[in-house]
Order: C-alpha cells, then sequence, then structure tokens
C-alpha cells in the first residue's frame, strides 16, 4: 500500500540524488505526517523540496543540469581517477589520451559555478560564438536573476564607454540645486546593485573606464562626484577573445591581476552538431527553463560559502602548496640581502629577469622550477587557490581537500598569475615545446614536478624546519635561557646543514627565512629574559 | 464571417509562446512517447477551462497559473498519469472538479495549489477502496467555505481521514479541533442541526463511532465482528509476501511477513497498511489486552462475544483498547475486530 507519494522530479528533469554517492537517509520510525498527504509526483511547495535538498547536492545538480540539457560541452579536462586511468597514445607524437576512471568534470562548466558560489571572478577567454557570455547569462539565472535583468545588466566593452556609461549620471537636477557635493543624487546604473555582474569583453574598455571598473571589482564600491555606492559581494564574469590581455585596448596589469580565474571556452565538437541542429529547429532556449530547484538564493550562497571555507585541508598537503609556490619568487643574483632576493625586486628596479638571470647557475633544471617562471605568487593568489581547493572539494562532496583537488586547480587559478619564462631552457625540449601555449597543462607539469622533488626529499618524513617552526608554535611562555639558547643552536645547525648543498634552491628560500625568523625571535625573547633577570 | 475575439487563454499562450514551446521540447527530451496532438488536446480540455474563469485577473496571475498547469500537464501526461491512457484518471476528475470551482484558491497560489491536490489524488487512488473520487466530491463542497489555501488544505487533511486514510486519524483529529464548525459538519456529513464539536468529542474516544451515531442518545446495540479486511497477497496487487503477524509495539499495531513491517492502522472510516522501519520480532506472537480469541474464532471484549469462524486457528493477535487485529493461516490480510454499533 503506498502511503507517501516517492519526490519525483517535476518538469525540468534535474539529475536524480545523489549525484556522487553518499550514503543515504534511511527511512524509519513510525511517525506518519498527515502532511504527507500533499507530496508526491508533482512539486506542490518549491521551497520545500529545495530546503530538503543539501546544499552541496544542489551545486552538483546545477553543474549537470548545464552539463545535461544547457551547454554542449562534452568535455572532462579536470579529471579524477579511482584507480589507474586507461591510458592511450595516438600519433607519432605520442598525444596522451586518457579515460578517467572516476567521475571527472567539465572546465568550462564547473569553474564559473564555483565561482558563482565562492562570489570570485571569472575570465572566461575563447574565440568569437563559443558560448562565453551564454555560459555567463546562465550563472546569473542560477544566482535567481530573471533573463531580462541579467541582459539588462550585462556592461558591453567597448571603445566608446564612459565611467558614466558604467557607474552612472548625476541627477540634473540635483547638480543645479546642490549647494555642496553631498547633495548631488547620483542615479546609478543597477547592475551595480547585482549579485552576479557580467563584462563582456572587458578588453574593449577604454582604459580610464577600466580604472573606474577596477575600483568596483577590487574594492566592491563605485564612486562619482564623492558620492559612494557600496555594492554588494558578487561573482564577475568578464569575458575576451584574447587571454594575454590584448585587444582594443591593453588591459591594465591591476585590473588582469584581480582575476581569479581564467577559463578556456573550448572548441565544438561536431560530432553534437545533431544536438545543435534540433535547438535551431526548435528554437531551444534552455536559459528561458531553467529550473526552480537549482537556483540559488542570496541566503543559498551565502551558506554554500561558509560551508566551503570549512572544509579542511590536511596539514600533509598544505605542505606540498606551501613547497610548490616557494620555487617561483626566489632570485638569486636579484640582491646581496637575503629578503631583497626576488623577481620582484627586479621588477620594481625595471630590469628583464631573463637578463638578471640569464647566466648559468648550474643548478638542475627538473628542481629549479622558478626558472621556467618571471614572477612568484602573490599573497591574493594564494588565497584564491585556497578557495578554489576548497570549493571543488566541497562540490565533490568531500569534507578535506584531496591531493587531486589541488592539482585539477590550481592551473586554472595560476593560469593567469604565473608568467611563463619562454627562454627557459625547459621549453626547449620537444615534449615540453607545446607547454609554451597550453599553461593549464604546463602549470600541473611544474606542480607534479614539484611533488617529484618533495618525495624526493622526503619532507613528510623529515622537514627539520617544520619541527623547528612546531615547536615555536607551542609558545614561548616559561622558556628558560637555556632552552632559548638550546634552540637558537637547533636553529643555526639546521642552517648549516642546509647550506651543505651546493646550490641555493628556491624552496629553500622561504626556508632560511623562516629559520631566520625564528633566530630572531628567539633572540629577542632571549635578551627580554636577560632583561628581566 | 465574424471573427472571434481571442479569449484569455490564447492571449496568454501567445504571450509566453516561446516559453512554453521551449518547456515542451525540454519535456519531450525527457519523455519522448510524448505526443504534441495528445498534448494539445490535454491543454484544450484540462487547462483552457481553468484559465477562462479568470478573465477578470491581471495578466501577471494568468500567465502564473498557465504555467504551473502547464507544466504538470507536461509533466503528468509525459509519465502517463494524464492523457488518453493515463494510468490515474483520478487526477483528471478532480482537476476538471477543483480547479475551476475553486479557481479563487488556484490563483492565490497556483503551485501550492494545484500540486497539493494532484498529490493528495494521487495517494489516495492508490487505496484499495478508491477513496480518491470521494475527496474530491468533498472538497469541491467545501472550497467554497475555504477563503485561504491554509484552511483548504487543513479540511483537505481531515477529509483525507474521513475517506479512508486511518493512519492520520490523530493529526486529523487535532486539526479537526480548529476547523470552522460548517467546514467539519461538511466533513462529518452531519445534519444541519448537529453540532459538530460534541460529536468530534465522541468519535475522538471511540474510533468505531459513526458521526451519525454519536448524534443519537439512544443505546445502540453493538457486536464484534470483523470490521475490516487489510492486505493482500503481493501476487494480488497487495503488498503480503506471506500470510502475515502482528504484535503491538507503544499502543500501535504492526503486521510483519518477514519481509517488510506495515504499521496498521484502522477505525470507522477506513483502513491502511503503512511500511515502516523494520521492528524486532516480539517473542510473544498472541499479545493482546482487552480481546479474548480462542482457537475456535470466538472473540471476547468485555461482556460482549462473537463467534467468527474464519479466525479459528489464529496465528497471531494484538490489540489496543478499541481494536484487535488477528491474522489466520490461510490468509495474507490482516482482520480488523472491533465492537461495531449498529444503528
Amino acid at each position: 500500500m503506498a502511503g507517501t507519494g516517492s519526490k519525483l522530479n517535476s518538469l525540468q528533469k534535474i539529475s536524480e540524488a545523489p549525484t556522487n554517492p553518499q550514503a543515504e537517509k534511511k527511512l524509519g520510525g513510525r511517525v506518519f505526517d498527515v502532511a504527507d498527504l500533499y507530496e508526491g509526483p508533482v512539486q506542490s511547495d518549491q521551497q520545500k523540496a529545495a530546503a530538503d535538498t543539501p546544499l552541496d547536492e544542489k551545486l552538483r545538480q546545477a553543474y549537470f543540469w548545464i552539463v545535461n540539457h544547457a551547454i554542449i560541452s562534452p568535455y572532462y579536462d579536470i579529471e579524477y581517477n579511482d584507480g589507474p586511468p586507461q591510458l592511450f597514445s595516438l600519433g607519432d607524437k605520442k598525444s596522451r589520451i586518457a579515460f578517467p576512471s572516476d567521475q571527472s568534470y567539465s572546465s568550462f562548466i564547473l569553474l564559473p559555478l564555483l565561482t558563482l558560489v565562492l562570489r570570485r571572478r571569472c575570465l572566461l577567454v575563447g574565440g568569437p560564438g563559443r558560448g562565453k557570455t551564454a555560459s555567463a547569462i546562465l550563472m546569473g539565472v542560477l544566482a535567481g536573476y530573471s533573463l531580462k535583468e541579467i541582459k539588462r545588466g550585462i556592461q558591453h566593452g567597448q571603445p566608446q564607454m564612459t565611467i558614466s556609461d558604467l557607474l552612472g549620471n548625476p541627477l540634473p537636477s540635483s547638480l543645479v540645486n546642490a549647494a555642496s557635493m553631498d547633495e548631488i543624487v547620483i542615479s546609478w546604473r543597477k547592475w551595480l546593485g547585482m549579485r552576479a555582474k557580467i563584462i563582456d569583453e572587458y578588453n574593449r574598455i577604454p582604459t580610464r573606464t577600466q580604472s573606474a571598473l577596477l575600483t568596483v571589482m577590487a574594492d566592491n564600491y563605485a564612486e562619482i562626484l564623492d558620492q559612494v555606492y557600496e555594492c554588494p559581494e558578487a561573482a564577475w564574469y568578464l569575458t575576451a577573445n584574447d587571454e594575454a590581455g590584448g585587444g582594443t585596448y591593453q588591459v591594465i596589469e591591476a585590473l588582469r591581476d584581480r582575476i581569479d580565474v581564467v577559463v578556456h571556452a573550448l572548441h565544438f565538437n561536431t560530432r553534437f552538431l545533431g544536438e545543435l541542429l534540433n535547438r535551431v529547429e526548435q528554437e531551444f532556449r534552455p536559459e528561458e527553463i531553467v529550473p526552480a530547484q537549482i537556483i540559488f538564493t542570496e541566503q543559498e550562497i551565502d551558506a554554500i560559502h561558509n560551508d566551503i571555507l570549512s572544509v579542511e585541508i590536511p596539514d600533509g598537503l598544505r605542505r606540498r602548496i606551501e613547497f610548490f609556490a616557494s620555487h617561483f619568487e626566489f632570485c638569486e643574483q636579484a640582491a646581496h640581502q637575503l629578503e631583497y632576493k626576488t623577481k620582484d625586486t627586479v621588477k620594481v628596479a625595471g630590469l628583464d629577469f631573463t637578463t638578471v638571470s640569464s647566466q648559468e647557475t648550474g643548478k638542475d633544471k627538473t628542481i629549479d622550477l622558478g626558472n621556467q617562471t618571471l614572477n612568484g605568487l602573490s599573497v591574493r593568489a594564494f588565497m584564491t587557490c585556497l578557495a578554489y581547493v576548497k570549493a571543488v572539494a566541497y562540490f565533490r562532496g568531500a569534507s578535506e581537500v584531496s591531493f587531486e583537488d589541488v592539482r585539477q586547480m590550481i592551473p586554472f587559478v595560476l593560469h593567469d598569475k604565473l608568467v611563463q619564462n619562454s627562454d627557459a631552457s625547459f621549453f626547449d625540449l620537444p615534449e615540453h615545446e607545446a607547454f609554451r601555449s597550453d599553461k593549464i597543462g604546463w602549470i600541473r607539469r611544474l606542480f607534479d614536478l614539484s611533488c617529484k622533488e618533495y618525495d624526493r626529499l622526503d619532507l613528510d618524513r623529515d622537514d627539520p624546519v617544520a619541527r623547528l617552526s612546531a615547536e615555536f608554535e607551542r609558545g614561548l611562555d616559561g622558556l628558560s635561557e637555556s632552552e632559548t639558547r638550546k634552540r637558537l643552536t637547533r636553529i643555526e645547525k639546521t642552517l648549516n646543514q642546509l647550506s651543505r648543498g651546493r646550490k641555493f634552491y628556491a624552496h629553500l628560500y622561504d626556508d632560511v627565512l623562516k629559520l631566520k625568523y625564528l633566530h630572531q625571535r628567539y633572540t629577542n625573547y632571549l635578551k627580554w629574559l636577560q632583561w628581566q633577570s | 464571417m465574424a471573427v472571434l475575439s481571442p479569449s484569455v487563454f490564447t492571449e496568454a499562450l501567445t504571450r509566453n509562446r516561446e516559453r512554453l514551446n521551449t518547456k515542451f521540447i525540454y519535456a519531450r527530451q525527457m519523455f519522448p512517447q510524448l505526443d504534441s496532438g495528445v498534448f494539445s488536446g490535454c491543454l484544450t480540455q484540462m487547462v483552457q477551462p481553468v484559465v477562462l474563469t479568470m478573465e477578470d485577473e491581471s495578466e501577471e496571475v494568468i500567465d502564473r497559473v498557465l504555467e504551473v498547469l502547464y507544466d504538470f500537464s507536461l509533466d503528468l501526461i509525459g509519465k502517463g498519469y494524464l492523457g488518453p491512457k493515463g494510468k490515474y484518471p483520478e487526477l483528471l476528475f478532480a482537476w476538471e472538479k477543483l480547479f475551476c470551482s475553486a479557481s479563487h484558491l488556484l490563483r492565490q497560489d497556483p503551485r501550492l495549489f494545484a500540486g497539493s491536490v494532484l498529490n493528495a489524488v494521487y495517494n489516495l487512488s492508490s487505496l484499495q477502496e478508491q477513496r480518491s473520487k470521494q475527496w474530491t466530491e468533498l472538497m469541491q463542497m467545501l472550497s467554497g467555505d475555504c477563503d485561504t489555501i491554509s484552511l483548504f488544505l487543513d479540511a483537505g487533511k481531515v477529509a483525507a481521514w474521513r475517506c479512508g486514510l486511518a493512519h492520520y486519524r490523530q493529526a486529523a483529529l487535532e486539526i479537526a479541533e480548529t476547523l470552522k464548525p460548517s467546514i467539519l459538519a461538511r466533513i462529518l456529513e452531519l445534519p444541519p442541526e448537529a453540532d459538530p464539536v460534541a460529536v468530534l468529542d465522541a468519535i475522538k474516544n471511540d474510533p468505531w463511532l459513526t458521526p451519525a451515531a454519536a448524534l443519537t442518545k439512544d443505546s445502540q446495540q453493538s457486536q464484534l465482528k470483523v470490521a475490516r479486511v487489510l492486505g493482500t497477497f503481493r501476487g494480488f496487487g497487495g503488498v503480503m509476501l506471506r500470510p502475515p503477524h502482528v504484535q503491538l509495539l507503544d499502543n500501535e499495531i504492526f503486521a510483519s511477513d518477514n519481509e517488510n513491517s506495515y504499521l496498521v492502522s484502522a477505525d470507522v472510516f477506513g483502513g491502511t497498511l503503512q511500511r515502516t522501519a523494520d521492528l524486532s520480532p516480539s517473542k510473544q506472537k498472541k499479545s493482546q489486552r482487552a480481546f479474548i480469541v480462542d482457537k475456535h474464532g470466538t472473540v471476547a471484549k468485555d461482556h460482549y462475544s462473537s463467534k467468527i469462524p474464519e479466525l479459528a486457528d489464529s496465528t497471531s493477535c494484538a490489540s489496543t483498547e478499541s481494536t484487535l487485529a488477528v491474522t489466520i493461516p490461510r490468509s495474507h490480510s490482516v482482520y480488523i475486530v472491533a465492537l461495531v454499533q449498529e444503528l
């Protein structure tokens, strides 16, 4: 005897939950709720149905709906494996093809979706007509806006765009009547208040207007004539045909630096032309029928954001990320002072890094990964990496970040952040030539090489700097003078050990700086102890 | 030839043409058997009459109603629940009876109202005794007295119990206390002069007291008899794989066929078996309190006694103060025995 009806999907079919198998709730209990009378094959109360779905499941359902019904993107370039993948090679250049053994994803769909819930900034690049704007519009619909609102809110970059076009105008009457600047009333553009913002062809915006856009993107406010509009936290989608920041106007570096993740619009796979033909013939517009069950409220996005932040990064994995990031800033030739031995020092001095670093150092190129880049990583880049790796782990339903999460996400985040040194000999090798254009593959290879070196150094088990750091983290309270001296000696011994290596590799640089930091802290503490006594 | 002015229905379709067409295309991806001709016919038969009752409404309201009914039509026809060979003709019956007569409720929140009605009818139509039509007709009568959807849905819960969903008894009795007396009187089928609150109080204490019997102050003849037979063999459309056993837990009766367990609910209005979580089998097969059953099928309670031959050689018994459940080796059913008043 059927009592409660099964909860089936309504018209716009959402992928059956769980989209990533989890432990299911057991039906239990002997309590029958009379409200179940109104539960059944049609969705009578969409709010309740939405509330019953865990938010990470809803995010996955949104992803699969887009992939299955909205955007034809039959790619799985974010590969996960549960066991060894099937590997093939094709052609005389031995192009590698892998059939992943676990649920894998299309970056073109996944990354904008993660950007939506992280409220970050995503640049969609690719040739014209590849679905960049369509993808951004879908994200706007998922954020709860109507199609009309989104389309009217898109800012289209064009060479005549002024700051007023972008931000708004003072009301003429208030300009005339105002006795002071405070009294001027600005008619702000509606898009400023949206939680999903779309800037189409941002590289066609004039430089002066780009500066105004930068203020909104970076600091979340707009300003005209001393009047300020505070914008809400929002996800940004910018599109461009050229990822290098060229276009009608060169994109100012500060604006490019604010981009958190770069996603390539991939080519159209001609094997799916039939499906495209169907859409053309039937005038099928998926953005018009996005199911209500996968539209997120502002509160839901806030909740997802908080949940993502609480996803843990295991210490061992964090250490690998640290080790990877340590390769890139160091430039031994840049200065005498230890703290200034960075690529940034060279850049600020207005010099060319390749000239400064051109002398042969004798370093092993497979270890000296920093040689492949012209810059290091900023704090902002670190924070973005951490946010996206947590987000993808959350998306996959995990409570902590996995190694593969990091390996898959970092290339997209650092795509614009790590500038390639095309003169590096690494790229001269035939098997590495493709990395000149394939930045995603290049950064992933960098991470793999870094992890290889990390394993070779056995840093998981033998990391003296980590031991000394942990010792310091336990605090200085009650530390005696003799113990302090012992610790200072240990630090000096460690540095001596590190200096036994013939080459000063980049990954040692931050270790050495940390040792100096620890030494200085203990030295100051010792002086205080002595002063006290 | 006179030109017919477009109706609100055709105007609404025209306004929303692209969106509705896209929905149809999308639905056909989900349900390849969805036929455009059949669907158009259903639109005309089902949706048009409802929308035409809203001529006085704004375009916004009409569009909202149209979209919801269009979505539900696509979904239910696509799944084969409605349409020329629909599995649940009761849904069409409820649609035609309620959506027009209760359009004042439908327009308040189309999705909530229409969805709730359709789901309720779906759940009721799964009962053996096909009580869904009874519920629909009752709700059609009540809809005029309900000015909010919330009141309608509350009345619907009580009406569902009244139409045989006995497992909702307790909740329905609580809700019934909050209903308008006029609505309660209609649900209990009381004459105009009756006091529905007093009748409700009486039937609260005796699950086997009919509202009509509660009205008469004369003492009535009562007899122990089989009031309900619940469940049947799964091969015949029932739920029991084997002849079940019953037991009492926390003053509720459960039946089990060693594969699944069911809550046994029964009263004067109906009886149901509700699948529940697995229960640990009781060692005592014949748990009973107020009733006694002997091997010949004689049932006794207080000073009442009846010989019920089909209950001879019972395999298990369980009872509350008012209801006895008995199982026998030759049957996949649960026999419900109660002291039933004869008018």
